[in-house]
């Protein structure tokens, strides 16, 4: 099943204007053993860039590279990752991270849990986890997270190595807190809070020069 | 350390950057309970996923199980056919 997304703003990228999350669940067949979601399903030419994933019921060295693989588990998976590669497609698992466990323990445990990302979709990948707790489920819930790339750099960080500590503690000693607010609420502590935090905070800041942004950075 | 905002930020404001986009996948072994757990442990997460993408989901008299502040999306349920997948 294939959704097709169109963001207002597009994909973290104005020109790739949507995007379609092809989700499958494929089972094996009762009489040869091959995934009942073909290659071509799951990676569709299509001009609209997409993510496939799901259970997709298939061993592969690409995704789990210490696993003893059989001769007709590559016979009939191999379609799958040549087509993924001959368009481009990214595996976005963390590899040999099992994400089926069998429950019965008679079978290995394995990397059926797959998704890729084509070209267009790839460069905001940023990660592949699984942070939530077993279901229930013999599969493991993953996150897969995309973010859009920086474009500036991250504001200068304070260089503590030069920092004029003489004069910071003559400061914050002569520094005077005012108690908090007799019958507090939760507004009038914040306030109190941030206020002095502040107060503290801008003294650091104007005893310490920022790090340069890189060793050719003017200073 | 995490960084302060107050350090020489002001000059260079600019609009945030989007919301990074969250995505989970799983198989739910067409179990309610397996359903429940799962978006049960999103509270575990700093944001709410965008997008939970479910293989075999729990189906009760044709109908897809849906949750609080998610709109379920997925084939038609005709002809007694189970859905494989939904979002």
């Amino acid at each position: 099943m294939a959704l097709d997304l169109f963001p207002p703003d597009g994909f973290f990228n104005p020109s790739t204007t949507g995007f379609a999350i092809i989700n499958s669940d494929s089972t094996k067949g009762r009489s040869n053993n091959t995934p009942s979601v073909p290659p071509d399903i799951i990676f569709p030419s299509s001009p609209l860039p997409s993510l496939p994933l799901g259970d997709l019921n298939i061993h592969h060295p690409t995704a789990d590279p210490l696993r003893v693989f059989k001769e007709h588990e590559i016979a009939t998976t191999t379609p799958y990752f040549d087509r993924a590669t001959d368009l481009g497609f990214t595996l976005l698992n963390t590899l040999g991270v099992f994400t089926r466990f069998c429950l019965s323990l008679i079978v290995r445990p394995g990397v059926l849990d797959l998704a890729f990302a084509c070209p267009l979709l790839a460069p905001f990948f940023t990660e592949w986890s699984d942070p939530l707790p077993s279901t229930g489920s013999d599969h493991i819930p993953i996150l897969l997270r995309f973010e859009a790339p920086l474009f500036r750099a991250p504001p200068p960080t304070p260089n503590w190595a030069l920092t004029d500590w003489a004069t910071l503690e003559t400061s914050l000693k002569s520094m005077v807190i005012p108690p908090p607010p007799p019958l507090p609420t939760t507004r009038t502590l914040d306030i109190w809070f941030g206020t002095n935090l502040g107060n503290v905070t801008s003294l650091f800041a104007m005893n310490t020069p920022l790090n340069r942004m890189t060793y050719r950075s003017k200073p | 350390m995490q960084h302060d905002q107050s350090y020489g930020d002001g000059e260079r404001a600019s609009p945030p950057p989007p919301k990074p986009f969250t995505l989970i996948q799983h198989n739910c072994l067409g179990s309610w309970d397996v359903f429940r757990s799962l978006f049960g442990s999103f509270t575990q997460l700093a944001h709410h996923p965008s997008i939970v993408a479910l293989q075999d989901p729990p189906v009760y008299r044709g109908k897809l199980p849906s949750f609080n502040r998610f709109t379920v999306v997925s084939p038609p349920t005709n002809g007694g056919c189970k859905p494989r997948v939904a979002f």
